[in-house]
């Protein structure tokens, strides 16, 4: 039977960007964050977004949480789309009623994200009362009880009243993701979520956003820089480099085919237990996005790199549910070669 | 960092102002139409016209060449005072902050004695003692003013004294001096500026405050503060003769504390203003 | 006799109450450390954060005076050697690249003050041993990024050229395939220089890639040691077990 896959697709995605550019302003220089980004996220599934420091990621995050926007920033073309609605057409009370309700974010940093002089109690409350203004106090007590439960809190009562520096890295964190889910998003958003934590509480509150995923039936989207991490937690990885995703696939293709020479160039810098050398790295660093060169932005440092690849950027090669930015997969230009 | 100031209006506009002042201030005898000490007796008192731009006062002094050799004593007295306190706190704030101890704990009670005086009577007190000159005011001004900047480098010291590249220096064997001068001073350096530029306004205002009331300058030496004074008497008569040097003392303070504002705009790395 | 012995180390810090309190908790930071660096040796050092590593690192610098015990670098004590003959046993690289570079200060007034008689040949031969260009010499640190601001502090230890070189968590703060590229550049110095590593990190299986033998330390005790195969295959603590367990794979 001839299934329209497109519009299947789209019906089940829960998130829809389509050719995404954004940039934002820094001492005077323009940096070109994002380069037309098109992603789908389907609903329930976990997305990695893996990439390195200004790879762009973050400001995917941003972009799609209507955190990008003047002085600092600008969206300059594209769409997002979320259950139906354009989020670029928002406005500001739009906004605030949509962050935290329908999409939550979860940031790198969980100490800096807690204001200091209020309790934990206080502070779940406000996340509540900011969409649901004029709760009932049992009620509102009955959500934030409810919230510490879901993220595994032994002893609720005294972390109500305690106060952000009176708590651990692990227990901050798991607060944030309390924060996260009180008000049952359906997207949540993790930002390097254990990236300032030790690697055993890391495991931990990777296995909380799994538990909580299962529970509340979320759509996770986990930005990280570590494709191991990735490979254990995600669904499917996005990779990103430049502004651009380079490569699109389920987990398990990423890791068996990798298609582009940069996630190839990634899996081999990771090191591997009990190999008395490093791995293979990859010379040179992410470039400047205040000046884009032209060609592929991979070609100074990819190590399959060809004459064309210098002169023209690639564009993005579907396969089925793959895709990939790079010449190589381009049939033309494999037999040129 | 030129180029920072000039993209700031408010550190632009102080600093605008403050090069008018030097300008006038160098250039007073070609600028003022008459010697600060001239008297025209014919002509005492006389309202501001086309020969005497500002008026005179009861000695027939011609305001504006007096308000124009003012700002010689405004801003050397600002400058040398704030001098003195600077050298001062910048080296106790160093050596406290710096090596803690009983050097720190000696210097903090000096700092804290100092600063149970009120300040303008602790000045009082000591021209009272010594003979009013332009001299003895500078001097005192920065004897006077260096607890508050003391603090505000032992504060920086101490952020600065646990970071990666001050251990790094240790560790590669330079010497405590090195260390102060090369290291930690350029980084403590911002808030100086600051503070230094906010003090220079500061002090022109206690100068003018002391001459106000016959302790600072001495007449006939035109001081905008003590032009103010006599011309308290004449007040309804004359009203050039407060109206003008006061407006000169507001423009001066707050040409320094617009700079002073937008520097700390500039150079205070937790702001977000003037990026 | 080992290059550097540390025996029976205590250090521990006064934690303030507050301002009404009376009572000053202590916090035990190291717990009767004991380790030692042999000749040519590359060594791990295990552990979470609070574990203590950071202030171990610190006691053997003698950036931090312990409590009890001693440390001994070449047999003497490091309080017999001077501020000058320290630098040039003993040499550190942070975790921060951000923070171990003086701001204000050139790459060349950087390297100049570790270099001997600030040779600038010396400089320019460091400086392409780590990876960088001699051109680079005029540029302020906030010019590089993070990966090349460790090969700086690196260029820097080495210079002075010490007989060990502590490295506190080096790659910690470096995006993974920067990461890859300075545990490259460590394993050559391995193979080239005659300096002994001491290699920190919460990362077992980066710093397996690197290192022969492992303490493992937890709250401030070393809870286990042995060559990092062993440690590895068959870890014989829970809590390197868990350690182990918690690194995706």
């Amino acid at each position: 039977m001839l299934e329209n896959k497109s519009e299947t697709a789209m019906t089940m995605n829960i998130l829809e960007i389509k050719n995404l550019s954004a940039e934002y302003y820094r001492n005077s220089e323009t940096v070109h964050a994002l380069r037309g980004v098109s992603l789908g996220v389907a609903e329930g599934e976990t997305l990695a977004i893996a990439g390195e420091s200004g790879c762009g990621k973050s400001t995917l995050a941003m972009s799609v949480l209507g955190l990008v926007y003047p002085p600092q920033g600008r969206i300059i073309s594209g769409e997002v789309i979320f259950g139906g609605k354009n989020l670029l057409a928002f406005g500001k009370h739009d906004w605030q009623r949509f962050r935290g309700k329908e999409i939550s974010i979860v940031f790198q940093d969980p100490f800096s994200s807690l204001n200091p002089v209020l309790t934990i109690g206080e502070q779940l409350a406000e996340t509540v009362l900011a969409h649901a203004p004029g709760m009932a106090k049992n009620v509102l007590s009955g959500l934030v009880t409810g919230a510490l439960d879901e993220t595994v809190f032994e002893d609720p009562g005294r972390i109500l009243s305690s106060y952000p520096h009176q708590l651990s890295g692990g227990q901050r964190q798991r607060i944030m993701l309390a924060m996260a889910i009180i008000n049952r998003p359906k997207l949540l958003i993790a930002d390097e979520p254990t990236t300032s934590l030790d690697v055993t509480i890391q495991k931990e509150i990777m296995d909380l956003i799994g538990k909580l995923r299962k529970d509340l039936s979320l759509t996770v989207i986990l930005i990280t820089h570590n494709m191991l991490l990735a490979k254990q937690r995600a669904d499917r990885i996005a990779v990103m480099y430049a502004g651009e995703i380079v490569e699109l696939n389920s987990t398990e293709g990423i890791f068996s085919r990798p298609l582009h020479p940069y996630t190839r160039a990634l899996m081999d810098s990771v090191p591997r237990m009990l190999s008395k050398t490093p791995p293979k790295a990859l010379a040179g660093q992410p470039p400047d996005l205040s000046s884009i060169a032209k060609g592929c932005s991979f070609a100074p440092r990819c190590r399959e790199v060809m004459d064309i690849c210098r002169s023209s950027a690639p564009g993005e090669y579907v396969i089925g549910e793959t895709k990939a930015r790079c010449f190589l997969l381009d049939p033309v230009i494999k037999i040129r070669k | 960092m030129l180029n920072k100031i000039i993209k700031n209006r408010l550190s632009l506009t102080g600093l605008g102002l403050i090069v008018l002042l030097f300008c006038v201030a160098v250039l007073a005898p070609v600028i003022a139409p008459y010697r600060a000490d001239a008297q025209h007796l014919p002509r005492r008192l006389a309202n501001p016209g086309h020969e005497f731009l500002l008026g005179t006062d009861d000695l027939g002094r011609d305001t504006l060449s007096r308000m124009v050799y003012g700002v010689r004593i405004s801003l050397s007295v600002g400058f040398v005072a704030v001098g003195i306190s600077v050298l001062i706190g910048t080296v106790l704030g160093l050596i406290s902050g710096f090596f803690g101890g009983w050097v720190d704990t000696v210097v903090m009670r000096a700092v804290d004695i100092m600063l149970c005086f009120p300040t303008f009577f602790l000045i009082l007190l000591v021209i009272a003692f010594l003979e009013p000159s332009i001299y003895n005011v500078m001097i005192v001004i920065g004897l006077t003013s260096w607890p508050g900047l003391t603090r505000l480098v032992r504060a920086e010291v101490l952020s600065l004294r646990e970071r990666d590249y001050i251990l790094a220096a240790k560790l590669l064997g330079l010497g405590n001096l090195r260390i102060f001068f090369v290291h930690l001073l350029p980084n403590v350096i911002s808030p100086i500026i600051v503070s230094a530029t906010l003090g220079v306004g500061d002090a022109i205002l206690t100068e003018s405050g002391l001459s106000f009331l016959g302790l600072g300058v001495q007449p006939p030496t035109a001081s905008w503060g003590q032009m103010l004074s006599s011309g308290k008497e004449y007040i309804y008569l004359a009203w050039w003769l407060t109206l003008f040097p006061g407006v000169a003392i507001l423009l001066t303070v707050l040409s320094f504390n617009l700079l002073g504002e937008g520097l700390r705009d500039i150079l205070d790395p937790r702001s977000n203003a003037g990026k | 006799m080992s290059l550097l012995t540390v025996k029976h180390v205590c250090k521990s810090f006064d934690l303030q109450g507050g301002f009404f309190s009376s009572e000053s908790a202590k916090l035990l930071a190291l717990d009767d450390v004991n380790i030692s660096l042999e000749e040519g040796g590359f060594t791990g050092i295990l552990g979470e954060s609070g574990s203590g590593k950071t202030t171990l690192a610190r006691v053997i610098c003698r950036l931090l005076q312990p409590d009890s015990g001693e440390v001994l670098i070449e047999g003497r004590s490091v309080n017999e050697y001077s501020r000058l003959e320290l630098s040039m046993k003993v040499q550190m690289i942070f975790q921060d690249p951000f923070a171990s570079l003086n701001p204000k200060l050139s790459l060349r007034t950087i390297l100049g003050e570790a270099a001997p008689g600030g040779s600038l040949k010396a400089i320019e031969e460091t400086l392409s041993l780590v990876g960088l260009p001699g051109d680079a010499l005029p540029l302020y640190p906030h010019h590089f990024s993070g990966g090349q601001r460790q090969r700086i502090a690196i260029a820097r230890a080495l210079l002075k050229k010490p007989r060990i070189i502590i490295a506190d968590e080096p790659l910690s703060s470096l995006d993974i395939s920067i990461q890859a590229q300075i545990l490259e550049l460590f394993s050559e110095l391995k193979k080239s220089f005659n300096i002994s590593f001491i290699f920190i990190s919460h990362d077992i299986v980066t710093a397996s890639n690197i290192v022969d033998y492992f303490y493992v330390m937890k709250g401030g005790r070393v809870v286990e040691e042995g060559p990092a195969e062993k440690i590895l295959t068959s870890p014989s603590t829970d809590y390197t077990k868990n350690l182990l367990a918690a690194v995706p794979l």
